[in-house]
């Protein structure tokens, strides 16, 4: 699984509203999101870190928290699972 | 004097008045799934001086002989916190209420809130007996028993409950006067309530002035207060009310930190450097009570706290709880945290034990910062023992509390710590690379956002709010001797065409400047916003933000950079959705010696209306397609919205021109099995065809490169594609002003 590079969201699904419509993992380990201007609420990933370990990627998130979602990819899809069980998917532009 | 009185009436909801102006104005109501709406924060109101020109030209010794002369007296309003009543004309209660008067260099910028006031009706007025400096007084002082705030008591706090609009104020006394009198304009945006959509609605009859006169400040006010009274008018020049405001501090904001810790913890009170919590709010003109409370917090069971722990630790031992008399935030400090390294501000919504958010946070003091170079001075020392990184993470974790997200824009408070960590560039180590202030945008959000934002027990956090620049004035320092020119390379155009401009920034100056070392967008120097015939301001920035960031370099004298834009869609949806002229203005801006930097320039353009039904279908198909700019941008054939979009156009003669160079960029380049067709390329393009200079360059290089792939099979074209090609991208570079180095680069190609 190979995180790094630009990630647009391809879920339209009422759990997955507070992710970011846009994600950037970068090479240092940091990551930069965009939320989406018609979002209700503003994106759960904003800026932080994430780390990978086999199929859990950890994110902080934008309180501080650091979370785990389980995460795999196929075919340029990267799918989170978070603990609540809300599946969001992103494709790699 | 003759008062209209204006057609007002309660309605269903408690507390709040209605207008005719105003029920007409929820039939425009924004849908509920639409973005949300958020009052804007204030723009700077610039200073233009209200005394004569000639005066102000004389030397001040000449002006105190002319002021003995002829006694003169010259009127300004002082920064800081007045206490404000707004008494709505015909209605049994008020509004009380602060507004905030900040200056910022000659700049002023003023916001505020009212909270209702329904007085209780109690007449004639009990005589009660109160305790006045330790003397039995009598008490029967009508504020007293009806509740309204005491200006001695300097910033008022007000019961959250109450809370109903916020005033975005447009114009005030921002210079010295002759006059004792002045206008006040403000807009007022209601608030509808946490859960509501939306949450705000700007009222219709507005907006609002009020003549406003200097007047004596009643018993309990400082002394020599500024206090002012006016009678607020609609903008049909109907009086609705009046308003008084005095001035109460010379803050804008108060609160109170309280720190409680487990005993092995540090209390995190400063950098170890010379900031403290209040030399790093004074720059945002909070005053703060920082108190020390409980060092003997009981450990949880285990060897770390939960995020439900912490919250009800904070509930057992805090020293007060009223969040409708005090702005109190609570930070604990323990060993450990369950779900973070280094701090969080736990209570992010209503969904915790006592429902209410933005109360407390966590921050461990016993993380072990990695042994790495990246934590320069710190690196293997217990967090709490590094006191500038600890005291930080407490100070970020507060401004989430107030309502701040993270930003990214420099190395202030709510950038994140591995950000700042990693941006340290040798000699310097981190932490001595961390700016000890608020960026100057979350600056202007702790000023100016409504209270119920930046209040604890106010709206939940992740209550989203603009987090673009809130105003290109406020964000930078102007880069004076750079100057920047936006040229559209069509100034008429029809809608659905993307805007495309040539941009160029130059240095006028005398002697070298540093600047960026490219304007190209994705290195996220390049900003701006529209501005279409209504007045609407959309934005527009990067969405492909390179991983390598924009290097400074010096741009010697008469040097210029260029590059190209190509514009259509941007973070409010399409930017030119309408027939009209438009002002785009174009922002270069960037970090330099912990400050933020920036030139703009802007260029007029007019979008014409759909000239046949073919053009009208293919424009509302580009422009309501989101994915268009993504295709625009990023080019693939994977992106089958976008790509549509983008035939549809091609598909209408008029928008054909305008949209056949992102097709041929397209089919320039392989994707997966699909060769690069140089063929369609050149069918495609012809004298016709919209290109900007960067365009021009972007297609040389494609079709080199395709060219070159032709013998290894990932291209397939005639012979002549290449060259029929060229000879469209040179007649092309005739119009541009650069001739010679685009022939250049095309010789090569034909």
């Amino acid at each position: 699984m190979n995180l790094i590079g630009n990630w647009q969201k391809t879920t339209v699904s009422e759990c997955g509203k507070k992710y970011p419509s846009a994600i950037q993992f970068k090479p240092n380990g940091l990551y930069e999101a965009q939320g989406d201007p018609k979002a209700a609420v503003h994106p759960t990933w904003d800026v932080g870190t994430f780390s990978q370990q086999h199929d859990t990627v950890s994110l902080s998130t934008s309180n501080d928290a650091v979370i785990d979602y389980q995460a795999s990819e196929e075919a340029d899809t990267l799918t989170f699972r978070d603990p609540e069980g809300c599946t969001v998917t992103y494709r790699r532009l | 004097m003759k008062t209209t009185r204006v057609n007002t009436k309660k309605n269903g909801t408690a507390g709040k008045f209605t207008t005719s102006a105003e029920q007409a104005e929820h039939s425009t109501r924004i849908p509920q799934d639409g973005p949300p709406v958020f009052p804007q924060l204030p723009d700077p109101i610039m200073m233009v001086p209200k005394l004569p020109e000639e005066l102000l030209r004389l030397p001040l010794e000449r002006q105190l002989e002319l002021e003995k002369l002829f006694p003169l007296k010259f009127y300004s309003l002082d920064a800081g916190c007045y206490l404000v009543r707004f008494n709505p004309t015909g209605l049994s209660y008020h509004y009380d209420g602060t507004i905030r008067v900040q200056r910022q260099g000659s700049n002023t910028i003023a916001s505020g809130d009212l909270y209702q006031h329904n007085p209780i009706q109690i007449w004639p007025l009990p005589t009660i007996p109160v305790i006045k400096g330790g003397i039995l007084t009598p008490q029967n002082d009508a504020s007293f028993f009806l509740g309204e705030p005491n200006p001695a008591n300097g910033i008022p706090v007000f019961a959250r409950s109450r809370y109903r609009y916020y005033l975005r104020i447009t114009q005030i006394l921002e210079s010295i006067s002759l006059s004792n009198t002045f206008t006040l304009g403000f807009e007022m945006w209601k608030f509808n309530g946490v859960s509501a959509s939306p949450m705000w609605t700007k009222e219709a009859a507005g907006p609002y002035q009020a003549q406003m006169t200097f007047g004596t400040a009643p018993a309990g006010y400082p002394a020599g207060a500024d206090y002012l009274t006016g009678t607020v008018r609609n903008a049909a020049n109907v009086a609705v009310g009046t308003i008084t405001m005095g001035r109460v501090s010379s803050y804008l904001r108060k609160a109170t930190v309280e720190i409680d810790r487990v005993s092995a913890s540090e209390a995190p009170l400063d950098s170890g450097a010379g900031h403290g919590w209040q030399s790093i709010f004074d720059s945002v003109k909070w005053q703060l009570n920082v108190v020390t409370s409980n060092a003997d917090v009981a450990e949880p069971s285990g060897n770390s706290w939960s995020d439900g722990e912490m919250h009800a630790a904070m509930l057992a031992r805090r020293d007060s709880s009223n969040l409708d008399s005090e702005w109190r935030y609570h930070v604990l400090a323990v060993k450990n945290i369950d779900s973070t390294p280094r701090g969080i501000m736990y209570d992010t919504g209503g969904t915790d034990s006592n429902n209410v958010p933005r109360e407390g946070i966590g921050i461990s003091s016993h993380w072990v910062i990695p042994n790495t170079a990246t934590w320069g001075k710190v690196k293997g020392q217990r967090f709490g023992a590094a006191k500038a990184p600890y005291f930080r993470t407490a100070l970020h974790e507060i401004g989430h509390a107030m309502g701040l997200y993270h930003n990214t824009v420099d190395m202030g408070i709510m950038n994140t710590t591995d950000v700042i960590s990693a941006s340290a560039v040798p000699p310097t180590q981190f932490p001595d690379n961390i700016k000890w202030a608020h960026a100057a945008d979350d600056q202007k959000r702790l000023m100016h956002m409504p209270d119920v934002f930046v209040r604890p027990g106010g709206v939940s956090f992740g209550t989203p709010y603009s987090t673009h620049p809130l105003s290109p004035d406020d964000a930078h320092e102007e880069a004076v001797g750079l100057e920047m020119h936006v040229l559209p390379v069509q100034e008429v155009l029809p809608i659905g065409a993307p805007v495309r401009l040539e941009i160029s920034l130059a240095n006028t100056a005398p002697y070298p400047l540093p600047a960026p070392d490219s304007l190209a967008m994705k290195y996220g120097c390049v900003s701006g916003r529209v501005i279409d015939p209504s007045g609407t301001v959309r934005t527009f920035k990067t969405i492909m933000l390179c991983v390598d960031e924009v290097q400074l370099r010096y741009l010697e004298p008469g040097e210029q950079l260029t590059d190209s834009l190509t514009l259509l869609r941007g973070a409010e949806g399409a930017l030119f959705p309408s027939a009209g002229s438009y002002t785009v203005e174009v922002e270069v801006s960037w970090d330099m010696n912990g400050g933020h930097v920036g030139v703009s320039g802007q260029a007029h353009l007019f979008v014409t209306t759909a000239q046949t039904k073919s053009h009208a279908r293919a424009a509302l198909q580009v422009l309501s397609t989101p994915d268009t700019l993504l295709s625009m941008v990023f080019t693939g054939d994977h992106l089958l919205e976008g790509n549509a979009a983008i035939q549809a156009a091609l598909d209408d003669k008029v928008l054909r021109p305008h949209y056949a160079y992102l097709e041929a960029k397209r089919l320039a380049q392989p994707f997966k099995k699909r060769k690069a067709n140089l063929n369609a390329v050149a069918d495609l393009l012809d004298a016709e065809t919209v290109m900007s200079t960067g365009e021009i360059r972007k297609c040389t290089k494609l079709v080199k490169q395709a060219d070159a792939g032709n013998g290894n099979g990932d291209a397939s074209h005639d012979g002549d594609a290449p060259s029929r090609i060229a000879g469209v991208l040179r007649a092309k570079t005739e119009a541009h002003a650069d001739t010679d180095s685009m022939t250049a680069t095309l010789v090569a190609l034909s």
